[in-house]
């Protein structure tokens, strides 16, 4: 460990961390910029992608007033929600550490005084502040001006804490995932199986009101349920409602909370058991 | 190696590029069976998750029918013939087609092109005869499974077949030349992982009943770039419901394959590479 590095228990300690995570982050965030024309490729797919949904949803509601409890505007809006606070909350952690596992990389971070995690979540903080700039801001106005949705959330403080607790529930998901890769040779087909799960669980296709009751009561134990389908229902009507239970916006934070801590704790029971099958020659 | 045999002499190209490719396709294909035997595991998983996905991509209609709507005029076996023949047309172009994009997109990133550019075929027909995709096979079932369910379930009209498959393969075509196209992007747009998200974005209008779609963009999707044909116009035939002018979308669905030949081949000048 390098001289200065303050020790455990130091009171320099925070706001050392805050230095690492702050110069990783914009590490990556120059990083990333350089190819910021990938991120920009959103603000092609995200508008194709809701016009779909406007049209297939404008045909579903010819002879319906509500479905899964949203209205057709609170559908289109749901939809718009859904692909914004997808750009702030994307996460390839998964992918990262399994490339790091298999090409011997990891290495590296294991002589380095700072835990991989806290590497990769600070890196995740670089790369979506760039989400942000490119993706979600052009998106949002191209959303408001030229599909002409209302998109200001109902209660913009709940909705923002929401979306922050959404970023965290993606990371420890997808970095407990990326773990497999201290156990697979090619942990890439489970990568894709959960990737499809969430997909399905996380309301990103459709809302999660939509499934039959048995399934929200379940999904509502779920840590999928907090990645994408909570802040949308947020943004979008204020609460949140699912299996019959509807909560006010801070309470369906404080369960987000539990899903935070609950896939932190899983993270790094995983993490101290995987790191003991690692191996690497030089890297 | 003399010059007839590097591929300098075209007639000897000419001559020789169809016996080549089929003999490449099939040695493709061995290469994915071999690489499926030494992952074994990784490709039981890709397949069995590809044959999931195809079967809860239509999620959104049963979901949309389990609440008691429904897209105006069609059943929700209709809608699910429909979704089934789109999940096929996918698969088929993931299968055969859609690896173009990968195997293009790190040949360019690793300068390693070279490597294809010297072998005495056309460059375009090797890769898609390496672009062979095994474990892409469990799509192609979904697909068949869901199809053949919906279609048992649907009042079909089986003298449509041949015009069906017609159609279908015209909705192919666009799926493959809009893979090309992503491919002979990657020339320019170095290593971006997202194109596919540009061509999938896409297919978005192939898999919904088109007369969704307000008039302007449902000639869009017909006799510009006809991804109905991928899914909804296969099920219109087979369901004796299809507007017959809409035959003429082979007719762009062609110009298109052939544009996006024409422009993996022209953007292929642009790469650059030291010795691979």
């Amino acid at each position: 460990m390098g001289g200065t590095s303050p020790q455990r228990g130091s009171p320099q300690r925070l706001p050392h961390s805050l230095d690492v995570c702050l110069a990783v982050a914009e590490a990556t965030y120059k990083e990333w910029a350089a190819y910021r024309s990938h991120s920009m490729v959103s603000i092609l797919v995200g508008p194709i992608f809701l016009l779909v949904q406007y049209f297939i949803w404008t045909a579903v509601y010819g002879g319906v007033e509500t479905l899964g409890g949203l209205n057709l505007e609170q559908m289109i809006r749901y939809f718009g929600a859904s692909s914004l606070i997808g750009y702030v909350t994307m996460d390839f952690a998964d992918w990262n550490l399994q490339m790091l596992v298999r090409t011997g990389k990891f290495l590296t971070f294991t002589l380095r005084p700072i835990h991989h995690r806290f590497f990769a979540l600070s890196q995740k903080f670089g790369h979506r502040v760039l989400g942000l700039l490119v993706e979600f801001i052009p998106c949002l106005i191209i959303f408001i001006l030229l599909f002409r949705i209302d998109m200001m959330p109902e209660n913009i403080l709940i909705t923002v804490m929401s979306i922050i607790l959404a970023f965290f529930v993606n990371f420890y998901v997808n970095y407990t995932l990326g773990l497999l890769g201290f156990w697979l040779v090619d942990a890439g087909g489970i990568s894709r199986f959960v990737g499809i799960l969430t997909n399905i669980f996380s309301g990103t296709l459709v809302p999660l009101t939509l499934f039959p009751d048995w399934a929200q009561y379940i999904l509502l134990f779920l840590p999928f349920t907090y990645m994408g389908y909570a802040p949308t229902i947020i943004w979008t009507t204020g609460h949140f409602t699912l299996g019959g239970i509807t909560m006010n916006g801070y309470l369906a934070i404080a369960f987000q909370l539990i899903a935070v801590c609950f896939m932190y704790v899983i993270s790094e029971i995983f993490y101290r058991l995987s790191i003991r099958r690692f191996s690497g020659v030089g890297a | 190696m003399n010059a007839e045999y590097r591929g300098e002499n075209t007639e000897y190209r000419k001559k020789h590029t169809h016996h080549g490719f089929g003999r490449v396709y099939l040695a493709g294909i061995g290469a994915s069976m071999k690489s499926a035997a030494a992952y074994r595991v990784n490709f039981l998983l890709m397949n069995l998750f590809d044959l999931v996905w195809a079967v809860a991509a239509p999620l959104v209609t049963i979901l949309i029918y389990g609440s008691g709507a429904s897209f105006p005029g069609w059943t929700f076996w209709e809608v699910m013939l429909m979704q089934g023949l789109f999940e096929l047309s996918s698969a088929l172009c993931a299968v055969f087609v859609e690896n173009i994009v990968w195997s293009t997109m790190n040949h360019v990133r690793e300068g390693s092109l070279e490597t294809v550019l010297l072998k005495p075929m056309p460059p375009i027909l090797y890769m898609v005869s390496t672009s062979f995709r095994l474990d892409s096979f469990g799509g192609l079932l979904g697909g068949l499974v869901l199809t053949l369910i919906a279609a048992g379930n649907c009042e079909i009209m089986a003298i449509s077949l041949p015009l069906c498959i017609l159609i279908f393969a015209a909705g192919f075509a666009v799926n493959s030349a809009a893979s090309l196209i992503s491919a002979a992007a990657s020339f320019k747009w170095v290593a971006n992982s997202r194109l596919s998200e540009i061509r999938m974005s896409f297919e978005n209008f192939g898999i919904y009943p088109v007369k969704i779609f307000p008039s302007a963009l449902r000639f869009a999707v017909t006799f510009i770039l006809p991804y109905a044909a991928m899914g909804c116009f296969p099920a219109e035939i087979l369901l004796g419901r299809f507007d017959y002018i809409n035959i003429l979308l082979i007719i762009p669905a062609a110009l298109f394959l052939m544009f996006a030949i024409w422009f993996y081949n022209h953007m292929i000048r642009l790469y650059e590479g030291v010795g691979g």
